[in-house]
């Protein structure tokens, strides 16, 4: 019986939906582990708000039935990459061999610790101190998780030689993308959670639970650009690794076919500030002290670094300067990016100083005149395009390493057509492929993939 | 004594010993900033001394890969000569001869030639320049400055002088 | 029979003195001052600091002894301090490790200090002393590197003395008189040495004396989190108890001082905080000689600014500035990144009990301030991480991948 033959584009398609919806849950839970414990400590330090260890709970037991989704996703990706990419998926298990155990270790570590600790919320709840080390602990062991699959996932786009295990482990890209995924979580849980409290603020009933969801949406808005104007930073240490180590990948991102990704990207990180920063000064409106001032003077700080980020072309004498041109290098805009970036950086730190006074003076929860309902559609969008946000960078890095899976190790065309990878130990067995020969090693190794 | 008290122009005798104190104060200061001030700022009165250096013969000099030479400059303005060591890289451009030196414009650590990027690369925060010196990307601030040079008897000399580069 | 006239001895001192000196109340003030009887072990870092700093100076004039601060021999006399000298890798070791502790025991301290709310009123000029102390260290912990004037030396001069040359306006100027020429020569060393021998540690340790004087003479009292809570089993103060501690309000605390969270029961300085300071000095010291001994402090090649394989590095504690320099590339923004951001940062850091003027000393109630500082704490590892990472992997970026 002749093996399916399944076009590449089908299953790079295939492992994209995969991995995309994956990245939504995964994120999704380390950011809302983060929050939960933070704020079941807040709770704890009994600072006169009663609602902080009732969002912990919740956010936890939200947690608790997501969990099983999103290992299921990953599960049916392993299933799934080994059936479609089997020689690729053998190599780089062999060469992130470690990493790859401690993830499992560290997975199995992260269920040990989330049952029991939303289980015994009650049991615990005179020794708050032994509930939240079991929570840090969770935040422990899932970052740990987290840090193990971004060693393979950054190897695949700076890889080097497989031999030595240090090196593999503090690949170029493992540590800032370790960074840019921690900070990215927080924020997209942030920023969900808040859409998620807009939306009941909106549909509920009673005074009582729309305040409540009207100040959950505001924390969820305060970690959600808190974290998020720290992601500039880190996403250039991991963008200046790729520079160094896989230029042909840092080309197409930022000079080539995929910078008008880029740009768009940009465009949508601006306006998750601009949206972020004009919810603060809807919030402010409805406080017992009014400082809308700075708020709006920040919103301006927010819009101009935006305009100035994602124009088009280059700002400067030439023949581009009125036309769009979306593959024009992002890459090219210096200093101005820069100068951008700081801008909006600056604008969300003010913002965010100044609206926590604010909240601390007093704020009427759950008012919906006074551009409370606005409010509210504002974090629903934020929670969107954020998603958005996610899915586009993740397309755009698992894109820039075309035609490569390991960069410069693997190619992406059929098995027979590519190299052992050099280097790599081979204890006693040789590569499926090379047994059979050239023409029929696709074969033979899907072959004994299904057995 | 009363006199005094009704004429507010006169200075009062505490007045005069006060100011007194403050001026005699500032001529000590004076005094003893002169010497010290010239004396910390004696590096810029010492006159430049500009030599020129062989580096290498002109048919080792490439069109494609800059070559790296070390030079070494005598040096007199401290209290015995010392050998000053440079890198310059010498590389061809059509019919001129360009020499820059290894001195990164960003934070000044030394570069070198990367041969499989085919670009200069500066190790302390990745600088990156083509093969001409020319700036290519990364947080220096302009290309690596030309050396002024001097063809000789078929060898390459370059003066301990450089010349900005955009 | 050892106590007994160990104690006369004592009587016999300072009656002698406090006839030539009038030091007895003096004495008193500061052997006496009162200290919460349970807890306050996060207050013993300041006197470990400066213990550590007395090693320092001392390790320093040792090595001193030996080294050379001239253009051609002293890497040459630093090697043979290493190699030749008996026990000149220990006092070299210590003196470099120690450096390290210091710089880590100096980030704790301010922490502590902050956490506490110890630069509020009236401590404001504590802290902004402190800050100073902080430059202080570090430039000398830096000028210090540069002695070793080998490839690690020289490069840290050179890439010091060019973000000195970044300062808008006066930085060329900055960077001639530091590097006494127009390059890198015999004028720089030997300025640097004298930068890190004494032009730095006597401002140092001057400051320090009036920093110490400072703590006590407002008291070192604190927030809720450095003390340990009564135990509930134990018995309510006594009618004694509570008189002497209102005594102790009036008269002790100056109208100045902070009197809230005064401990209910307080001891004597010495010998009961002395104790603790002495523990933790004693056990610091101790981390540091095992290092010290584990870890050998290296000694690299000569100087070679034509090299194509040294990769150069900056200090440790610099990390972090290192990897902020790359969101700040190209003529106009360097100058911002690299000498605007951290002067403004530091600005911050020395006005920071004029922007926080709330009364509120427990962690509890000051939330953005504790979120600040824990972003800015955050932000600096998560740097500084990235920044070794990057380092580690440029040491291999010359090879080509296969």
């Amino acid at each position: 019986m002749e093996p399916t033959q399944v076009s590449i584009t089908i299953k790079t398609a295939v492992i994209a939906f995969l991995m995309l919806v994956h990245i939504q849950f995964a994120a999704f839970l380390i950011g809302a582990w983060g929050l939960a414990v933070t704020a079941e400590f807040l709770g704890m330090l009994n600072l006169g708000h009663p609602h902080f260890d009732r969002f912990a709970r919740s956010l936890a037991r939200t947690t608790v039935i997501m969990y099983s989704s999103g290992a299921v996703l990953a599960i049916s990706f392993l299933v799934v990459i080994s059936l479609l990419f089997p020689v690729f998926w053998y190599t780089i298990m062999r060469i992130t061999f470690w990493p790859l155990v401690m993830e499992g270790i560290t997975f199995a570590l992260t269920i040990l610790y989330l049952f029991p600790w939303y289980y015994t919320w009650d049991l615990l709840s005179g020794f708050k101190p032994v509930h939240l080390s079991l929570g840090l602990a969770i935040l422990v062991v899932a970052e740990l998780q987290q840090g193990m699959i971004d060693v393979q996932a950054a190897y695949m786009l700076t890889s080097v030689p497989p031999g030595d295990l240090l090196r593999v482990f503090l690949n170029p890209g493992a540590l800032p993308l370790d960074a840019h995924r921690l900070i990215g979580d927080l924020s997209f849980a942030g920023f969900v959670i808040a859409g998620y409290a807009a939306v009941r603020a909106l549909r509920a009933q009673d005074q009582e639970r729309r305040a409540y969801y009207d100040w959950m949406g505001n924390l969820g808005l305060l970690a959600g650009l808190g974290f998020l104007f720290l992601q500039p930073a880190v996403g250039l240490s991991f963008v200046e690794e790729i520079r160094a180590n896989s230029p042909g990948a840092f080309d197409a991102m930022m000079r080539g076919r995929l910078s008008w990704m880029f740009i768009m990207l940009a465009g949508l990180f601006s306006l998750l500030f601009c949206l972020s920063v004009y919810y603060m000064l809807l919030q402010a409106g409805k406080s017992r002290h009014q400082g809308q001032r700075t708020l709006a003077a920040m919103l301006w700080v927010a819009v101009a670094s935006s305009l100035l980020l994602i124009q088009p072309s280059t700002i400067g004498p030439s023949q581009r300067l009125l036309w769009i041109n979306w593959v024009n290098p992002i890459g090219a805009m210096q200093p101005y990016k820069y100068i951008a970036f700081g801008g909006l950086t600056l604008a969300a730190m003010v913002a965010l100083l100044y609206y926590t006074g604010i909240v601390k003076r007093g704020i009427y929860w759950g008012r919906m005149d006074m551009g409370g309902r606005r409010a509210q559609w504002v974090l629903a969008t934020l929670a969107i395009l954020t998603s958005v946000t996610m899915l586009t960078m993740g397309y755009v890095r698992e894109n820039s390493r075309a035609p490569y899976l390991m960069y410069y190790r693997f190619r992406i065309e059929e098995p027979q057509q590519y190299p052992s990878p050099p280097g790599t130990p081979t204890p006693g067995t040789s590569l499926p492929s090379e047994q059979s020969g050239g023409g029929r090693g696709r074969g033979a190794a899907e072959g004994s993939a299904g057995r | 004594m009363g006199q005094h008290g009704e004429n507010a122009d006169r200075v009062s005798r505490r007045g005069f010993f006060e100011r007194m104190v403050v001026a005699i104060g500032g001529a000590f200061t004076i005094l003893i900033a002169v010497p010290l001030v010239g004396y910390l700022f004696a590096p810029f009165a010492v006159a430049r001394q500009r030599q020129f250096v062989r580096v290498c013969s002109l048919n080792e000099i490439d069109s494609l890969t800059p070559k790296e030479f070390p030079v070494s400059f005598t040096r007199v303005d401290s209290y015995a000569p010392y050998q000053e060591i440079r890198g310059v890289f010498v590389i061809r451009r059509g019919a001129e001869v360009l020499a820059f030196s290894n001195v990164c414009t960003h934070m000044e650590c030394s570069v070198r030639w990367i041969d499989w990027r085919q670009q200069i690369l500066c190790p302390c925060h990745g600088g990156l320049y083509d093969r001409w010196g020319q700036l290519m990307g990364g947080p220096p601030a302009h290309s690596l400055p030309l050396y002024v040079t001097k063809i000789e008897n078929g060898d390459l000399y370059v003066s301990d002088e450089t010349v900005f580069r955009i | 029979m050892i106590g007994w006239l160990g104690n006369r001895l004592y009587n016999r001192l300072y009656g002698w003195l406090d006839a030539r000196l009038g030091i007895g109340p003096l004495l008193d003030r500061v052997l006496r001052d009162p200290v919460p009887e349970r807890g306050g072990w996060w207050y013993t870092l300041g006197a470990a600091i400066f213990l550590l700093v007395i090693v320092q100076i001392i390790t320093g004039i040792f090595l001193m002894l030996y080294y050379v601060p001239s253009y051609e021999e002293a890497r040459e006399s630093v090697i043979y301090i290493q190699d030749q000298v008996l026990l000149g890798w220990a006092v070299r070791g210590i003196h470099y490790w120690n450096m390290v502790m210091l710089v880590l025991l100096i980030g704790v301290h301010m922490l502590r200090t902050f956490f506490s709310a110890a630069y509020k009123v009236p401590r404001e000029l504590t802290w902004v002393l402190g800050t100073l102390l902080m430059v202080l260290m570090v430039a000398t912990a830096f000028t210090g590197g540069i002695l070793r004037w080998d490839q690690s030396g020289y490069f840290d001069a050179v890439v010091g003395i060019k973000i000195a040359s970044w300062t808008p306006l006066i930085g060329p100027w900055l960077a001639w008189l530091w590097r006494g020429g127009e390059v890198i020569g015999p004028a720089t060393l030997t300025r640097t040495f004298a930068l890190h021998v004494w032009l730095l540690p006597a401002p140092l340790v001057v400051l320090a004396g009036i920093h110490i004087a400072l703590v006590v003479i407002q008291g070192q009292y604190g927030s809720w989190i450095n003390y340990q809570p009564e135990p509930a089993s134990a018995p309510p103060p006594t009618e004694d108890e509570i008189e002497s501690h209102q005594k102790l309000e009036r008269e002790v605390l100056s109208p100045h001082s902070r009197k809230v969270n005064l401990p209910m029961r307080t001891t004597w300085f010495f010998p009961f905080h002395v104790f603790r300071e002495a523990v933790v000095s004693l056990g610091l010291l101790t981390v540091v000689m095992i290092i010290v001994i584990l870890f050998p402090v290296p000694v690299e090649e000569a100087i070679n600014p034509a090299t194509t394989d040294y990769a150069p590095t900056s200090m440790w504690f610099f990390l972090f500035l290192d990897q902020a320099f790359l969101l700040f590339p190209g003529a106009w923004l360097i100058p911002v990144g690299a000498v605007g951001v951290p002067t403004i940062g530091y600005l911050l850091l020395v006005l920071w009990p004029w922007l926080d003027r709330s009364r509120a000393i427990e962690p509890g109630k000051r939330l953005p301030a504790i979120f600040f500082i824990l972003v800015i704490v955050g932000s600096i590892y998560a740097l500084a991480f990235l920044a070794a990472s990057r380092v580690y992997n440029y040491g291999f970026i010359n090879a080509p991948p296969p």
